[in-house]
């Protein structure tokens, strides 16, 4: 497994045929879709969702979704299935985190920045992935949308019903806690 | 800008999007300059994060779903179009007249199955100007309400 969450090879599995074949609802050409995203869109998920139980519901939403909606998906080519089902996937990963739970634990970081004073060695010892875990979730989700996959700010702001600018403020205050945790080592 | 950037400033020159003074103070100042190339490693480092795989297979569970998707919507085409079918049918063999029973708001004209697959297709092929595109729906409506007429009117003679 290699990187490149962007990158699926998704081009040389899929052809405009298969996806046709999906449409009409046949089963095999399904699985084939399946595969040919399950990585990418729990790999989304695991990113923006706290718990790997959460990503895999999110999987499962999404995928339901794509089955039950694929007979009137009106693009064509793996460029644009890519982008839909990225977009069904990032929606139901966004809805958890907008949740009540979730937000109150978030609030609660973001007035005394809990995790610094609750382990205060933790800087310069986490690597990209363990900081990234570490962000408060709306943070990490406006990261991972913007940086990652791609999003502007305008639609992650309607995406997770917030404005651009918080989407902005939380994007810095991300970069800026990384920064501090990364330390030098990642230059 | 005297003042070096702040990080909303600093992502903002980043994605290209920066006012012009943030630009203008990215371009002269070495340690802003750094950081922006900074935020371009970050961005890369976390896009180069490998990809990560569910621990356990869900298709099984989403075949079973989708299976159940393509059977209803099968399904549901297949019982449309009988019934479509079975009314015109009886509308021909009765002579039934729709708007017989509705007070004669009807049109008179005899319900035809053919003409309302022909104007369904036409819409679905789409290419229509809007005015046509209209005119085809408020055909296609019309057809319909005639051949739910047609229901009614079986229901009557057969005493439901
Ligand atoms: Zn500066």
């Amino acid at each position: 497994m290699g990187p490149g969450v962007l990158t699926p090879t998704v081009g040389t599995v899929l052809d405009d045929l298969a996806i046709q074949r999906a449409r009409a609802g046949d089963l095999d050409a399904l699985e084939r879709i399946y595969r040919a995203y399950e990585g990418t869109v729990y790999t989304l998920a695991r990113r923006i969702c706290r718990t790997a139980e959460d990503a895999e519901d999110v999987l499962q939403e999404t995928f339901f979704e794509v089955c039950r909606s694929i007979g009137g998906f009106r693009g064509s080519g793996p460029g644009s299935l890519t982008a839909w089902i990225k977009r069904v996937a990032s929606s139901k990963a966004l809805m958890r985190i907008r949740r009540e739970k979730y937000r109150e634990t978030d609030e609660l970081f973001e007035d005394g920045d809990a995790v610094a004073r609750r382990d205060p060695d933790v800087a310069l010892t986490l690597d990209l992935e363990q900081a990234l875990a570490r962000l408060p979730d709306r943070s990490r989700a406006v990261v991972w949308m913007h940086d990652v996959e791609g999003y502007t700010h305008e639609d992650i702001a309607e995406m997770m019903g917030m404005t651009v600018s918080f989407s902005k403020s939380q994007l810095a205050r991300a970069h800026a806690r990384l920064k501090t945790w990364l330390g030098e080592e990642h230059r | 800008m005297t003042q070096h950037c702040t990080m909303e400033d600093l992502l903002a020159v980043r994605d290209g999007e920066g006012t012009a003074a943030a630009r203008r103070h990215v371009d002269e100042c070495p340690a802003c300059r750094a950081e922006v190339d900074r935020l371009h490693q970050v961005a890369a480092a976390l896009r180069a994060l490998p990809v990560q795989r569910p621990p356990r297979d869900r298709w099984p569970e989403l075949r079973a779903v989708a299976a159940g998707v393509g059977r209803r919507r099968r399904r549901w085409i297949a019982t449309g179009w009988v019934s479509l079918a079975a009314a015109a049918a009886l509308a021909v063999i009765l002579g039934v007249r729709p708007g017989r029973w509705s007070g004669g708001q009807m049109a008179a004209q005899p319900v035809s199955l053919d003409s309302l697959v022909a104007a369904s297709q036409q819409l679905q092929r789409g290419g229509a100007s809007r005015d046509e595109v209209l005119r085809l729906w408020q055909q296609r409506v019309q057809l319909m309400n005639q051949l739910v007429n047609v229901h009614v009117t079986r229901a009557a003679y057969v005493g439901l």
